[in-house]
């Protein structure tokens, strides 16, 4: 039998460690692990690197809480608000080491630290100045096909220490499933060398089987992954959750605006760390 | 009638959505969705629909645009998700026909830039990064970029090349700029003017880019949208987010 992993937030954010990689589920405004990044702003967690594909809310508040000073990721927005507030300005100060991916290239990195290889080839990239950049930093090199010398992009195995990872259902051993768009977090659970789930329910394995039985749903993630569950019903808010709840387009703006002024912390403090005491 | 240049991007993004296509969007990308929303119902157009939300093949007819188009509640009613995962190993299969990307700068070469303006390691803006872009510009059939015309933004050569437009040129594969001024395309020779929005003249497009642009013989025209065309994309975005997008 797998053991119980199920915790609480605090607890949950010890396991997050100075200096660690992390990575967050969902993409800009969904399904972010918000309660658990919360936690990890209140336990004072710092120099914390970060990794993801298209991130926006969580990222920039774990930058703007001071959690989070290296950025790798394809894209970071706000989309129709504009630029992630935080990460834009602190980018530009030199505050924070920002190291800029492609799509394509983050989820052959994930992918090869699912599978436990030191890298994987992907085709495109060529012809970016991206490839000047992640040559440089030892992230990404430029390699022949073996067998046919086609120029590919070999990229280095990304396996965060942490991933953060927001979902619908997990029993109390974290196997666990994502309902509805699953973007990169079933490949970052798989990569990352430890992953902490939060729940918008924490069921009894009965209810899971019977979720199997019934609906043929599949398993995002399995106990031999997970270190720590955690119950947070909307826990991704103000980003959405598929099914449940939409995202919270005025908090976002609201955040937003906040961020743009240099206050963020205050939003933070009084819209996220209130609710996740 | 609209003859306003943001639904006048829009009709000109659409013509480049044929039948039988694979068409992706990506985040921060209202005009593109608009543009499938248009050819879907206006045009007819029979594609597989696609997004970065995850929402494969939704009901067009009920699309309503949000301030994030990842949002899976814009694409109502799909067949199922599928992921951005799979949609890339299509594209890396040469099968992926059409994308659009943004852009902060164009260059002459059809080179985009999303990464920097100023120099990488400081600079003086930080934009939000090209996303897919340096990954698909060499894999995807047909790609049509859309920025706003203005002389910082349509440029002789770009700050960083975040995705390149010379190794599409190089590969064989089309690109096309729409501008809130004009359709241009990306040929090894250079850009060339295809058609003009309607309403804005040969010397307006030219005297608002610092790139030079070749001007043939003929030029189109993309004429003001009729009373149906309007009601489609107005029916996928009755807020009118369209508009607050800065392009007229």
């Amino acid at each position: 039998m797998p053991s119980v992993k199920l915790t609480s937030l605090s607890e949950a954010a010890g396991l997050v460690r100075d200096n660690d990689e992390v990575t967050i589920s969902g993409m800009t405004f969904f399904r972010n692990p918000m309660a658990l990044i919360s936690a990890i702003i209140r336990a004072g967690v710092k120099n914390l690197s970060f990794v993801d594909r298209e991130p926006g809310l969580g990222l920039d508040i774990m930058v703007a809480s001071g959690a989070v000073n290296r950025v790798r990721a394809a894209m970071a927005t706000f989309e129709h608000y504009g630029l992630a507030p935080t990460v834009r300005r602190k980018a530009e100060e030199g505050a924070i080491s920002y190291l800029e991916d492609t799509c394509g290239a983050v989820i052959a990195g994930l992918r090869a630290g699912a599978q436990g290889v030191p890298f994987m080839p992907t085709r495109g990239v060529v012809g970016s100045d991206l490839l000047k950049i992640h040559e440089a930093a030892g992230t990404w090199k430029v390699i022949e096909d073996p067998f046919t010398g086609e120029k590919l992009v070999a990229v280095r195995s990304i396996e965060p220490d942490v991933a953060l990872i927001h979902v619908h259902v997990s029993d109390e051993y974290g196997n666990a499933m994502i309902m509805g768009p699953r973007f990169e977090d079933e490949l970052k659970i798989r990569a990352a060398k430890m992953v902490i789930l939060s729940a918008e329910k924490v069921v009894g394995s009965e209810e899971l089987r019977k979720l199997t039985r019934d609906l043929g749903l599949t398993l995002s993630a399995t106990s031999l992954y997970v270190s720590a569950v955690v119950r947070a019903p909307e826990g991704a808010w103000p980003t959405g959750v598929y099914g449940l709840y939409e995202p919270d387009y005025g908090a976002i703006e609201a955040y937003y605006k906040a961020a743009k002024q240099g206050l963020a912390a205050n939003w933070i403090r009084d819209n996220l760390l209130r609710r996740w005491q | 009638m609209s003859s306003r240049p943001t639904d006048l991007m829009i009709k000109c993004m659409a013509s480049f959505i044929r039948d039988g296509d694979y068409v992706y969007h990506g985040l921060d990308s209202i005009l593109p969705a608009l543009a499938m929303v248009y050819a879907a119902r206006y045009l007819k157009r029979d594609f597989v629909w696609h997004s970065v939300g995850e929402s494969f093949m939704p009901d067009p007819a009920r699309v309503a645009v949000r301030p994030s188009t990842g949002d899976p509640s814009m694409e109502p009613d799909p067949v199922g998700f599928f992921t951005t995962i799979d949609s890339f190993d299509i594209a890396a299969k040469g099968r992926m026909d059409l994308m659009f990307f943004g852009a902060a700068q164009v260059d002459e070469s059809g080179n985009i830039n999303l990464t920097a303006i100023g120099s990488y390691e400081r600079p003086k803006v930080k934009l939000p990064g090209g996303a897919a872009a340096a990954y698909l510009f060499p894999l995807v059939r047909k790609i049509v970029v859309w920025a706003r015309h203005e002389p910082r933004v349509l440029v002789h050569r770009v700050d960083f090349v975040t995705g390149s437009g010379e190794e599409r040129l190089r590969r064989g594969l089309p690109l096309y700029l729409c501008t809130n001024r004009a359709l241009i395309e990306f040929t090894r020779e250079g850009p060339v003017l295809r058609s003009l929005l309607y309403g804005f003249t040969v010397d307006d497009v030219l005297k608002s880019a610092s790139m030079r642009i070749a001007v043939p013989d003929r030029v189109g025209v993309i004429p003001p949208l009729s009373e149906e065309e309007l009601r489609v994309i107005s029916e996928a975005d009755r807020g009118g987010l369209r508009y607050e997008e800065g392009y007229g």
